[in-house]
């Protein structure tokens, strides 16, 4: 690994290379979290996922969606279930974890009963 | 959209008068550095808009988050609310805060109103409670439609996800533990922070991964 890359950034650029090793952890992922999202599909009917954080935003930038989405479909007890229409990632909207912010002052107003 | 959101002029007074609700917002990020905000919410708690977004040096010490995110206040601010990782206590005091230990005994909520004044309210959320009431907030940036449950996962340092639902119009988050969740039976899987095998924040995490890159670049 070229000094100074972060290891997740550096598995990142070597898949979208095409690197046999890099398409097989992103495999491994995208498994581990299709498996997730089967349990948490049979058990509620969510449509829409929205993800943040540094390791799975850089990997949903690379198209790791659309690899879970693949996955959960072969797992899932109705395929349509993983459908575009029927299963949504969604990115947190804004930047600087502005949902965070944006957040705390809406459970704060909730707090006083202004909602 | 990205001028939208980061459009930071300070708040005039015909601003002021036709928001709602203005609350001092800061999130304690995992780099030890502080960003607060101004967040002006509407009428029925939409996201209008943030001002003032600044982001701190390396904080250490309590009574610096403070200083930092109480600082400028601008008329009109009702409140001081935290987002901090971790663990509190009626919304208050700090139990477990892992991105940043110097928080831990204290009593955040408490001791901001003691140095900015008891006509403002204060409260201590858990981060991905937050985000879970931010991106409720931001439902027609998100593009999640108005009564739609979501799940909002983080992954990262970990996985954790917080189910948010309305309820007779009002917002319900659900806890989880999903990062704990069993999806592979192999013996070979590495092990979770909590040393099972198996679990989903063993192989999917940021830390699970940058392991398996060390492993394969190793190895093959």
């Amino acid at each position: 690994m070229p000094e100074g890359k972060v290891p997740g950034a550096y598995l990142g650029e070597c898949y979208s290379a095409g690197e046999e090793w890099a398409v097989e952890i992103y495999n491994t992922v995208a498994d581990a979290l299709a498996r997730l999202l089967n349990n948490i599909r049979c058990a509620y009917t969510f449509k829409y996922f929205v993800y943040k954080g540094t390791a799975g935003t850089d990997m949903f930038d690379r198209g790791i969606g659309e690899l879970i989405r693949k996955k959960v479909r072969q797992m899932l007890v109705n395929p349509k279930w993983a459908d575009r229409s029927n299963l949504k990632f969604i990115e947190t909207p804004g930047p600087n974890n502005l949902d965070a912010l944006v957040g705390a002052a809406y459970l704060l107003a909730a707090d006083l009963g202004l909602l | 959209m990205i001028f939208y959101f980061l459009k930071s002029l300070t708040l005039q007074e015909e601003e002021i008068a036709m928001a709602e609700t203005i609350f001092r917002t800061a999130d304690v990020g995992g780099s030890g550095k502080i960003t607060r905000a101004d967040v002006v919410l509407n009428s029925v708690g939409r996201f209008w808009k943030a001002d003032n977004l600044i982001t701190s040096k390396p904080i250490n010490s309590v009574s610096e988050l403070i200083d930092f995110t109480t600082a400028d206040m601008v008329p009109g601010i009702l409140g001081v609310g935290y987002s901090i990782a971790g663990v509190n206590d009626k919304h208050n005091k700090m139990i477990v805060a892992p991105n940043a230990h110097y928080l831990e005994g204290h009593k955040v909520a408490t001791l901001t109103l003691a140095k900015i004044g008891h006509r403002y309210k204060s409260s201590v959320r858990n981060d991905m409670e937050t985000s879970a009431g931010g991106v409720h907030a931001m439902r027609a940036e998100a593009g999640i439609p108005t009564n739609a449950p979501f799940l909002i996962i983080t992954i990262g340092t970990g996985i954790g996800a917080k189910y948010a639902l309305l309820v007779d119009g009002k917002l319900v988050i659900l806890d989880s533990e999903v990062g704990h969740m069993v999806v592979s039976s192999s013996p070979f899987d590495p092990r979770c922070g909590d040393l099972a095998i198996g679990h989903v924040e063993g192989i999917a995490s940021g830390p699970a991964i940058d392991r398996m890159v060390a492993t394969y670049l190793l190895f093959y």
